[in-house]
């Protein structure tokens, strides 16, 4: 959800397009989002104009707090996947005649 | 399509955001904002399940969860008293069963008030925990009160044995008597009025804490 919300910049997301973007549910996107807001991650605020004859609609974003704790989750994740890579890369292929024993 | 008429997702939506605590009231105006921009009957429905089913779980379900909890210790604090004067038949399970539910009441009020910031959602949790730990308690009294009367000869409450021959009916309404129902409700509702006041007023104190903890963190940052 952090690195979703990170991926949009300064911009602000809906609840519904951040349940479609990662495919998950609004059951599970708006406790997630409850709680990051509740322990500073997330900002929110409501529309400015609305569109006619519907409610406006509230918006979300990540506040410096999570947009910091997102950016080192990213280079957490991007170290992860460089390391499983070089490992791939540096492991050594198997002897011929010793695969299977 | 200015004027839309309600639908089932809609309604549905409305009455699961209904219970959500006062702190959250805002999420629940931001769900049911979001359904009114969806148009596909079919997402329409798909999102408020969802929606819906977080909000009662974090409206209902802790007055649901806590209460039951609530009944269930209860149960089991009836059961323990019992058992634990089973031997001796005496003195009775009256001066446990009083008090000791109270205390349980008091916590769970106290929890969920505390929680929630809410004293209403404290108040509400504590009356479902006192409505079914008074079945649970009734219940266990019951089936408890005949093993007494089968192998001591006295009443489960008060260890003191019948007039005459007691049959299984007098025993049980010797636990349901209306002197019994308004004791407990003399006991246990100020525990749990206590208890949903002193949540708020908990709840209320560590939210303004967090509020004061926060505001230093971004200022040192």
């Amino acid at each position: 959800m952090l690195l979703a919300l990170g991926e949009r910049a300064a911009g602000w997301s809906h609840g519904y397009d951040l349940c479609r973007s990662l495919d998950l549910k609004s059951g599970t996107v708006y406790p997630i989002l409850i709680r990051l807001a509740e322990r500073g991650m997330v900002e929110t605020t409501w529309e400015q104009q609305a569109a006619q004859g519907r409610p406006a609609r509230h918006l979300y974003r990540l506040s410096p707090a999570g947009a910091e704790f997102a950016a080192g989750l990213r280079a957490t994740r991007n170290a992860a996947s460089g390391k499983a890579r070089s490992t791939v890369v540096a492991a050594p292929r198997p002897v011929a005649g010793t695969a299977g024993t | 399509m200015s004027h839309r008429r309600r639908d089932g997702a809609d309604r549905l939506l409305a009455t699961a955001t209904a219970g959500l605590p006062a702190s959250r009231s805002e999420w629940g105006e931001a769900m049911l904002a979001e359904l009114a921009s969806i148009d596909d009957p079919i997402a329409r429905k798909r999102f408020a399940r969802g929606a819906a089913r977080a909000a009662f779980v974090r409206g209902y379900g802790i007055r649901v969860g806590f209460g039951m909890l609530a009944a269930v210790l209860v149960a089991a604090i009836a059961l323990a008293a019992s058992r634990l004067q089973l031997a001796d038949g005496g003195p009775g399970v009256l001066p446990v069963t009083v008090p000791v539910p109270a205390l349980v009441l008091l916590l769970a009020a106290l929890v969920s008030a505390g929680r929630t910031r809410s004293f209403r959602i404290g108040m509400q949790t504590g009356l479902v925990a006192l409505v079914a730990g008074f079945a649970a308690l009734f219940a266990v009294l019951a089936v408890e009160g005949m093993v007494w009367m089968d192998l001591h000869g006295v009443f489960l409450l008060d260890g003191d044995p019948p007039r005459g021959v007691a049959d299984p009916a007098d025993i049980v309404f010797d636990v349901f008597t209306t002197g019994m129902w308004v004791g407990y409700v003399i006991s246990w509702l100020p525990a749990v009025v206590i208890g949903a006041a002193l949540g708020t007023w908990v709840g209320d104190r560590r939210n303004l804490a967090d509020i004061r903890r926060n505001a230093a963190r971004r200022r040192d940052g």
